[in-house]
């Protein structure tokens, strides 16, 4: 297992190395010259211009800058925001919360709509259930989630008023209502793919040798599925969960915005629209790396989930 | 095997015991989370039926899928429609960017017609006509989109999986960190810095397409690898196949199968993409109509028209389920001889 | 009939499909005392797994159906019996081990759990008692350091060892029936000795019904009492392992022996394998379903299905012919002992 866990971190640092050389390659080389996406649409004297450059580490070789930026990303500074001067590490600070609420709750969603969906559709095989289910996943997983966040928006915020469909809070509404809509959104489509890949794990366990012998060895039906089963079948289905969970921490662009929920996603979105690149590119790195630590806790508790991979093979005899 | 010199006499397609006796005479186990399509008949009952081909074969088992030929015709029809759009969609029903600003007013919002059969949007314009240029955007990009990462993904897939060590690891770290980008943070980040001018429909479907890569390059690497280890690619080589025809007869066609499915699937996906940039402002440019920005701008009129919301999206819904449901007919119908 | 323990009685057992009815087993009867063994024998798709798998009541009974005929354990009928009855039966008095171990072993699990879960379900033991019994059991079947074996999971056993821990698992209750599918057909040559030696010594130890389901006519040999050979889901020939071996009376087990690959043949000669492919079950040949690769076969024998008769005490056999004197065996190998 150990080996497995080494493994896995060292396939990790080429990979952190590389997302974090193309970030820096995007965020400063790309957009043409950076003093003057920082200083706005001012013009500015030579100079001063020079002095900025000096300022901002330009006038050194890429290498150098590289090894500058990853020294600031350890040290917490992503830059400070053009259109309101604060820090960015600051303005994340203030709204990652908020966003890790959203996720916690989508996630929680996820899980429970989508195994038991999963599960119900597996063992109901055939019937009204499994049809249901199945066409549900499908329509689901090809519609965009933005559209359905507009749907559900208008059918509960606009017709028939019991939701709130905008911000973290409110006087009308208790918090907690305002979770509602924008969690239900962002879980919809992962919780459609967590139910279609439980439902297939479980119909391909159900035909697999150990469970004829479950039988045989006289064990009633629901140890065979809980006990034997289940404990297969969900291995994927939680390395898959765990996996969305990272995608949901970051950001969520698109029901953030449309909820207007106060989180990382729409704070990025915004200053898209501001072109305040230091607050973008802050934002897009932040949540890059934690999408990227998530995965390789994610890698790593699959160790401790299946037990051929935490031991490997000692066969002798 | 020890078993054979002992006496069974081995016998081929009905070489069944216990309960996989049922399995083989039909009753067969739906193994995906995938729509249920009607199953294949078992092979010794296609009578009359002489083509023994693999993609032949996989022809006819398509064609009797039933949910999998309406969404062809589905996604014909839009082709169809998207194509000829220009030659009758203005000339019924409005133009789609052009608006009148005096009859602007008084057309606003009308509600469905045979004139406007899904009513007209705050600038007057007829929406089903925009709907229909919305697919031309959308096909469009979708395709050129997945067309991008096949040719990438194709290249480097394939020679990762032929040259093997090195060269392997180093693409298959790149296509890691590739993997690593949350989709559209990615494509949001580079579209974002994008000045205005250059604004179009290329840089829409490079960026997603560029994002998809490595998928399909695994897909492909993986697929080859497996292909390499079947043992009729043993059989051939050991019949005098020489590395060129082993590649282009005998493992390209059998590797080729799940990439067509994936690809197919991927067209959905990509569609899915370019709705999302576009209602996020950073796909075409704005008056281009593509059903992501009308639902962006119809969201305020929603109470007015939810038409201009709601018909862009299920055009989107129809058009990716119909990719998927094709995707999975493909796979469906090569998936006897997929399986192992 | 004091030490019967099962008796299959006419079992008729079809499978209802979409291409038609698959009749698995059709027409099954035998008897099988206390300490007794009785070899199953037949080809891959002969009925022999489904009829043991009848008898347990683990198939699904749509698409399968039960026609006719009845199997009884100890006097009552298993076909009739309650759920939770038969349940308390499988794992404690009738146990079944299978083909593969390697995948009839969850991978999630322990070994010793594996083999403790029948004691704590059945016997009411604690899950701690339960897995120091499952160390004793390993140990019984020849599993060295069984103690931190125990603690293994199935992936770190080899595939002798796992057929050993699933022997070992079956025997966990001590069963008065333990049913064998094809135990030695997933492992190499010299490990299947090895187990076949284990079954037998067990066997002495406790007393062990076995039902040995196999298509090794040399496993047969070695370990049965009693023989029953299969073809299209029905008996063709049954009888002691002597009677069946030394004085065969049916054309199919005299294809059987004749396509064995024998070192002690005075005529050395290419391999002579029966003509032909078993039928499909949907479309078995009417009458005799052995007729069309059978060299002796008659017209009569297309229309007329043979019943299992009585040759001499204890030896029946399924042909028309199966009974005249001077219908001899055309092969020239023998037996390789009367020469």
């Amino acid at each position: 297992m150990l080996r497995y866990i080494l493994k896995r971190l060292v396939q990790f640092i080429p990979v952190f190395f590389g997302v974090t050389l193309i970030l820096f390659m995007i965020t400063t080389v790309l957009p043409g010259d950076p003093v003057a996406l920082r200083a706005g649409e001012k013009k500015l004297p030579p100079a001063v211009y020079q002095e900025m450059r000096h300022a901002f580490g330009l006038d050194k070789p890429w290498y150098v800058q590289y090894v500058d930026y990853l020294g600031n990303l350890a040290k917490g500074d992503l830059g400070t925001s053009i259109s309101s001067g604060r820090r960015v590490s600051d303005i994340f600070k203030e709204t990652y919360p908020y966003t890790a609420r959203l996720a916690s709750a989508a996630i929680i969603i996820e899980i429970i709509a989508g195994i038991g969906a999963g599960l119900v559709s597996a063992l109901k095989r055939y019937t009204f259930w499994d049809t249901l289910v199945t066409l549900t996943t499908s329509i689901l997983v090809a519609l965009p989630v933005f559209w359905l966040g507009i749907m559900l928006q208008y059918l509960f915020g606009v017709k028939l008023q019991i939701l709130p469909i905008s911000g973290a809070s409110s006087a009308r509404f208790p918090e907690i209502l305002h979770l509602v809509l924008p969690a239900v959104t962002l879980a919809s489509v992962s919780t459609a793919y967590a139910a279609r890949i439980m439902r297939s794990q479980l119909l391909e366990v159900s035909g697999q040798d150990y469970v004829r012998t479950a039988f045989a060895k006289g064990l009633s039906p629901s140890r065979v599925l809980w006990r034997h089963e289940m404990k297969n079948a969900l291995i994927p289905v939680v390395t898959f969960v765990g996996l969305d969970f990272g995608a949901m921490l970051s950001g969520a662009i698109l029901t953030e915005t449309i909820f207007n929920w106060p989180g990382v996603g729409f704070t990025i979105y915004r200053a898209i629209g501001q072109r305040d690149f230091p607050v973008v590119f802050g934002g897009v790195t932040l949540v890059l790396i934690v999408v990227l630590v998530v995965n390789l806790l994610v890698d790593v508790s699959y160790a401790f989930l299946d037990p051929r991979i935490r031991y490997g093979s000692k066969a002798e005899g | 095997m020890a078993a054979r010199l002992k006496g069974e006499v081995v016998s081929n397609k009905n070489n069944i015991d216990t309960v996989d006796m049922a399995e083989s005479h039909g009753v067969k186990e739906y193994r995906s989370g995938m729509p249920a399509t009607p199953p294949s008949e078992p092979y010794e009952q296609d009578a009359g039926h002489e083509n023994r081909t693999l993609w032949g074969d996989a022809l006819y088992r398509l064609r009797r899928n039933k949910l999998a030929i309406i969404a062809l015709v589905w996604l014909l029809l839009v082709g169809v429609a998207a194509v000829t759009a220009d030659l009758w969609v203005p000339q019924t029903f409005g133009s789609p960017t052009f608006f009148d600003t005096a009859k602007a007013s008084t057309e606003r919002f009308l509600s469905p017609s045979l004139q406007h059969p899904m009513g007209t949007d705050d600038f007057g314009r007829d929406v089903f006509s925009r709907v229909i240029y919305g697919s031309r955007v959308s096909l469009s990009v979708g395709i050129l989109a997945v067309g991008v990462s096949l040719v990438i993904g194709l290249f480097l897939g394939s020679i990762s999986a032929y040259y093997g060590k090195f060269l392997d690891t180093v693409i298959m770290r790149i296509a890691d960190i590739f993997l690593a980008f949350p989709y559209i943070l990615f494509a949001i980040l580079l579209l974002s810095i994008l000045p205005d001018q250059y604004r179009g429909i290329i840089p829409v479907f490079l960026t997603i397409g560029i994002l998809g890569w490595p998928s399909i390059a695994r897909v492909f690497r993986s697929s080859i690898l497996s292909v390499k280890q079947n043992d009729y690619v043993d059989a051939a080589r050991a019949l005098g196949a020489g590395d060129a025809r082993l590649m282009m007869r005998h493992i390209l066609p059998n590797a080729i199968a799940p990439i067509v499915v994936y690809a197919t699937m991927s067209v959905g996906g990509a569609i899915l993409t370019e709705a999302a940039l576009s209602f996020l402002g950073l796909g075409l440019p704005p008056g281009v109509p593509s059903w992501g920005a009308m639902i962006q701008d119809g969201q305020e009129y929603l109470t007015s028209n939810p038409g201009v919301v709601v018909w862009p999206g299920l055009a989107i819904l129809s058009t990716v389920l119909a990719f998927t449901l094709l995707g999975d007919g493909i796979r469906d119908a090569l998936d006897v001889k997929l399986k192992d | 009939m004091s030490g019967e323990l099962l008796r299959v009685d006419d079992l008729k057992m079809y499978f209802y499909t979409r291409d038609g009815v698959v009749k698995a087993v059709d027409g099954v009867s035998y008897t099988l005392n206390k300490g007794e063994t009785l070899g199953v024998v037949g080809e891959s798709g002969s009925g022999k797994s489904v009829t043991a798998l009848t008898m347990m009541r683990l198939v699904p009974m749509p698409p399968g159906k039960v026609e006719s005929g009845d199997v009884f354990f100890k006097g009552e009928s298993i076909l009739s019996m309650k759920e939770d009855k038969i349940r308390a039966i499988r794992g404690d008095r009738i146990a079944m081990i299978f083909q593969d171990p390697m995948t009839s072993l969850n991978p999630v699990y322990r070994i010793g759990h594996q083999l403790a879960e029948p004691l704590v379900i059945h016997k009411g033991m604690s899950w701690k008692d339960a897995e120091a019994r499952a160390v004793e059991l390993l140990e019984m079947v020849g599993i060295p350091n069984p103690a931190s074996r125990a603690r293994d999971y199935p992936h770190q056993f080899s595939g002798g060892m796992r057929q050993r821990a699933m022997i070992a698992m079956a025997l966990a209750c001590d069963p008065d029936i333990l049913i064998a599918d094809e135990p030695t057909t997933a492992l190499d040559v010299t490990i299947q000795a090895q187990i076949i030696e284990l079954m037998q010594e067990l066997q002495e130890r406790t007393g062990t019904a076995i039902i040995m389901i196999t298509h090794d006519l040399g496993v047969v040999a070695d370990v049965a009492n009693n023989v029953m050979v299969m073809y299209a889901g029905r008996p063709v020939e049954y009888g002691t392992t002597e009677q069946v071996f030394y004085n065969p009376r049916h054309p199919y087990t005299w294809g059987l022996m004749d396509s064995l690959p024998r070192q002690d043949l005075t005529k050395k000669g290419a391999l002579s394998p029966i003509d032909g492919q078993p039928p499909s079950l949907v479309d078995v040949p009417t009458g005799c379903a052995f007729h069309p690769r059978c060299p002796y076969a008659k017209d009569v024998c297309k229309t007329r299905n043979p019943e299992l008769v009585m040759l001499e005490k204890g030896h029946s056999s399924a042909c028309l012919f199966a009974g005249d004197s001077d219908f001899v065996r055309k092969s020239a190998v023998s037996t390789g002992r009367s020469e």
